[in-house]
């Protein structure tokens, strides 16, 4: 490369280890920096990395998160937004006063009416931090672990539709090509495991009407490849070709991943393409994961009774419960980013049926997963997040019977929830109308979960950016405020 | 042509002395003549005139000329090249009188004679002060510049730096000539700068005008050396840059030091805070290296967490006992889990005290090394689940009085213990690991779906049959999809999809014909 390239280059990268040398952290942050980096297994010449100032910016709540993503947008009337209102209004239109003119999606706009359709399932008032919290009676186990858990009713997107909306939920924006929260935490932070990826996935299929997931979803975007998320396989091997083929032994594959390291570090030292660092990170991570998955994934270390907190799904390999107890173990293992999706809750018609099964499949693992990870003392450094890409609507797709109804997506109003790292405990933020159609109280966007995520977790989210295309971009694009009132 | 047109422009130095000479005669004639009272007042000779104004229109010309060529800019050339072409034009008027009646000779041609004169004067003055430099008359009697507080490095390694400026700008930036109003034959000459400002901030190479001109692109006009002329190389360059940086450039690539305690902050931020005891660098460095995970959890103090739960397999007792000592004022918080403790825990844990967090998840942990706890003054949150600690550590842990959260699931601790030990920390939070399952507050009744009112379109709500009446979607004409049907005018239709419904409301008749309905 021009010794003057080079040289340019490298003032860009003296310049940033200079100006984290503002504080006390001047040259620790640049200690800790490179331990991090020489943890997360990237390959020996550094990228010109344009993170701002070290990381994390402030004493973190949260080290790590785990995200259950439940993909289809699960209906919140039917399992979290108690609305004994509408039960008096079966079938009556919805008035133009809640609607206020919104566009109905071409899958509703077909249909001559809108009938209000009021849950058919009952909730119950559980103790939590604050005067109780109504849940769905679909949600026995979640309810148990009320006093755990923060719930939000508040949230709304822009997004109409699943693409779209997971990537806003994952990306900051409904356009593809950017990365997503797990890889920008990656990026920022790293991974506190060297023999683990700092970003897994794991994916259940659903027993509902499922919609497609593309794996940019947990893409890295314009971020260096080695912050995308590492995809655990369902079926039998978690990682295909774990194991070396017979005759290579693990020396062997030493000695060939450093011949072919060496030929690639010659490439980076003359292109500095920070995909070739990306490629020999991987491939190092690789090596390690041959020891550290089948560790992770072998359960004779856990006993029966944890065993049978997860519920009967648990020994299934692919089911949601034998997913939330992997999760819990890679938080044990230092994973920085932990995401399981849960797919199938698009219940545009049989809706009722549908969400039986899906609850059935989710509720007791999710709340063994907060139970399991509590009494190791993980909960409080682990932030736990349960969220859809949107709501359903009020109004029935579809035909309407006292028995069976359907909903449409409704980006206006849905509940999560968040649990552990720095989150409060046991209270409820957010209140909407009592159609469960507009937001009256305290609008949540999606931007400001995830500045509130990073605040948690010790990162500015104006601070935690990337240089591209000629500008810096960052996870809440242009907005984000953090939501304090949930935050211990 | 163009190199004519050049030629011609480098002819300005010549011509420019004609119309000076000429006036200066001209004026001399006008003197003699005012000497000699009382004879009739002789005007310079026609010719004479009529020559000292081609020759100033021809100065002006190549002058012109002359100032497209690159290296030439800035002020000082647009006054020269206005009062030069304001000169020409006097000089025509000049000669025009002269041409005229004695009249106009008397007044026209002494009043323009003068105003050119004066023009004349300012425009070579002017000139002079392009290529000499503003203060070229008087500078012999400015006083001693004294000389600046940064001063740069001794010769040595200025000597390669003034070798390269030597060869390659002090034609145009010295003591000779001074575009811009520089000159770089010396380190004061540097330093003094030139028109726009310094050349040269010692330890900044960023906001040195030398360095930037030097990196502008080659067809940027600013950049320097101009485009014809000679360039620098890449390495010349950085020998500059090295000097005003202060770190001279040495061209066997080596790294650079990662860690750079004392730098200075490059822009103007207060002064760094009084020196506080900063964590060992190379502890750190060293226990990355054996895959120990050391994070920053609060920049302001350098506290650290330090997990080495995943540590590399070689990491041996002695190691950790090392590395973390020499890391014990710093660390916040500390998780062990999982690994096999180094013997003599108490001494491991005796002199941290910042440590709020202790994780000892899954160890061989005893009771008899609970002990140390007590030497810890800021600890807060105690995981001790899934080891053998027994009732006997109650005693142990309860010496620690600022505790708030101790886990104790999955030990050999009693209920008894437990409560024994609640009771001696009554403002910890103990968490045995009991699921609890507290039954709701409330639960609703059995639910009634009615209905207030009857919805506004229809007489009374009729619940009709909501089975399609037609096998077939009008649209694509594939069997239907009960599950997308519409309402119109009081008949169930059904489709195959969810699009075609909007292609039916657009033309319902048609599709009703060809249904067979209407």
């Amino acid at each position: 490369m021009d010794p003057l390239e080079e040289h340019l280059l490298n003032m860009t990268r003296r310049r940033f280890f200079l100006s984290a040398g503002r504080s006390i952290a001047s040259g620790l942050g640049a200690a800790a920096l490179g331990s991090l980096m020489a943890s997360s297994a990237s390959a020996a010449a550094p990228e010109a990395k344009d993170v701002l100032n070290a990381l994390p910016h402030f004493a973190p709540k949260a080290k790590r998160v785990i995200y259950l993503h439940m993909e289809g947008a699960p209906s919140q009337l039917d399992l979290y937004d108690y609305k004994p209102g509408l039960r008096s209004r079966f079938n009556q239109d919805l008035p133009d006063s809640i609607r206020k003119g919104q566009r109905i999606t071409t899958m509703t706009s077909g249909q001559n009416r809108l009938p209000v359709a009021p849950s058919i399932f009952k909730f119950s008032r559980h103790a939590n931090n604050e005067g109780g919290v109504w849940l769905s009676e679909l949600l026995p186990h979640t309810a148990s672990v009320a006093h755990e858990l923060c719930f939000i009713h508040s949230m709304r997107t822009d997004a109409i539709n699943h693409e779209p909306g997971i990537t806003f939920f994952q990306t900051g924006t409904q356009q593809p090509g950017r990365p997503c929260l797990g890889s920008w935490l990656s990026y920022g932070l790293g991974s506190s495991n060297a023999n683990l990826p700092a970003f897994v996935v794991m994916i259940t299929q659903g027993l509902g009407n499922m919609q497609a997931l593309s794996a940019r979803f947990w893409g890295s975007g314009f971020l260096p490849s080695e912050h995308q998320g590492c995809k655990l396989r369902a079926g039998g091997d978690a990682v295909l070709y774990l194991q070396n083929p017979d005759g290579v032994s693990r020396e062997d594959r030493r000695r060939m991943l450093d011949a072919a390291n060496a030929l690639n570090e010659q490439d980076l030292a003359d292109s500095q393409d920070s995909e070739i660092s990306a490629r020999i990170a991987q491939a190092e991570m690789a090596f390690r994961m041959q020891m550290s998955v089948p560790e992770l994934t072998d359960l004779k270390d856990e006993d029966p009774a944890t065993l049978e907190m997860y519920g009967p799904d648990v020994t299934r390999p692919g089911s949601f419960a034998a997913n939330c107890l992997l999760a819990r173990r890679l938080a044990e293992r230092g994973v920085r980013f932990v995401q399981l999706y849960m797919r199938g809750w698009d219940a545009h018609n049989n809706l009722p049926t549908e969400i039986r099964a899906q609850s059935k499949a989710v509720d007791q693992p999710q709340a063994a997963l907060i139970k399991d990870l509590r009494r190791r003392g993980l909960l409080d450094d682990t932030l736990v997040l349960w969220a859809g890409e949107f709501g359903r609507t009020v109004y029935s797709q579809g035909s309407l019977s006292s028995t069976n109804y359907g909903r449409d997506h409704h980006p206006r109003c849905f509940s999560v929830w968040l649990a552990g790292g720095g989150v409060k405990p046991g209270i409820s933020y957010g209140k909407t109308d009592d159609y469960s159609y507009n937001i009256t109280e305290n609008p949540v966007e999606v931007h400001d979960l995830h500045a509130t995520m990073l605040h948690l977790l010790g990162v500015d989210h104006k601070r935690l950016t990337f240089r591209h295309q000629g500008r810096d971009f960052r996870l809440t694009d242009v907005a984000g405020n953090i939501v304090r009132p949930i935050i211990l | 042509m163009t190199q004519l047109l050049e030629f011609g422009g480098r002819l300005h130095p010549l011509l420019l002395h004609a119309p000076i000479g000429l006036f200066i005669g001209l004026l001399t004639l006008e003197l003699i003549t005012l000497l000699q009272r009382g004879h009739k007042p002789i005007p310079a000779p026609k010719v004479l005139v009529l020559l000292t104004a081609f020759t100033s229109v021809a100065s002006a010309a190549a002058g012109l000329l002359l100032a497209r060529e690159d290296g030439y800019g800035g002020d000082g050339l647009e006054l020269h090249r206005w009062s030069g072409i304001v000169a020409g034009v006097l000089s025509v008027a000049m000669a025009a009188f002269r041409m005229g009646s004695p009249r106009q000779v008397k007044f026209g041609y002494h009043a323009f004679l003068a105003l050119f004169g004066a023009c004349l004067i300012v425009t070579g003055h002017l000139g002079g002060a392009i290529t000499h430099g503003d203060d070229f008359l008087f500078a012999p009697f400015e006083p001693k510049r004294p000389k600046r507080d940064t001063q740069p490095l001794p010769d040595d390694t200025f000597a390669p730096v003034s070798r390269i400026l030597a060869a390659k700008c002090v034609s145009c930036h010295g003591p000779d000539k001074r575009k811009g109003g520089l000159a770089l034959h010396s380190i004061d000459a540097i330093m003094t700068g030139g028109d726009t400002g310094p050349a040269v901030v010692m330890g900044s190479p960023e906001d040195s005008e030398l360095m930037v001109r030097l990196l502008l692109p080659i067809d940027d006009e600013d950049h320097m050396p101009p485009a014809k002329k000679q360039q620098l190389s890449a390495e010349e360059i950085q020998t500059i840059e090295g000097w005003i940086a202060g770190t001279p450039m040495t061209f066997d690539h080596t790294p650079e030091p990662e860690v750079i305690p004392d730098a200075e902050p490059r822009d103007p931020a207060p002064p760094p805070p009084p020196a506080r005891p900063v964590p060992d660098a190379n502890a750190i460095a060293r226990l990355g290296a054996l895959r120990a995970h050391v994070e920053v959890v609060d920049p302001e103090s350098g506290a650290l967490w330090i997990d080495l739960s995943n540590a590399s397999p070689a990491i041996t007792p002695h190691d950790s006992r090392e590395l973390l000592g020499a890391l014990k004022p710093f660390i916040r918080q500390l998780t062990l889990a999982r690994t096999a403790l180094p013997e003599d825990l108490p001494s491991l844990l005796s002199g941290m005290d910042s440590l709020e967090r202790l994780d000892l998840r899954q160890t061989e942990v005893t009771d008899a090394d609970l002990g140390a706890l007590a030497g810890l003054p800021k600890l807060t949150e105690l995981v001790l689940a899934q080891t053998k600690v027994t009732d006997v550590a109650v005693e142990s842990i309860a010496m620690v009085p600022t505790l708030r959260r101790v886990y104790l699931w999955g030990t050999g601790m009693t209920p008894e213990g437990a409560a024994r030990l609640r009771a001696m920390i009554p403002g910890a939070r103990l968490d045995l690991g009991d699921v609890s399952s507290a039954p709701a507050l409330e639960t609703e009744g059995e639910i009634a779906l009615t209905s207030d009112a009857p919805a506004p379109d229809q007489a009374a709500p009729k619940q009709a049959s909501l089975t399609p009446i037609n096998p077939t979607c009008p649209v694509s004409g594939s069997p239907i999809d009960p599950k997308y049907s519409i309402v119109y005018e009081g008949k169930v239709i059904g489709f195959c999809c969810p699009n075609c419904p909007r292609q039916f409301w657009a033309e319902p008749e048609k599709f009703l014909t060809a249904l067979g309905i209407k």
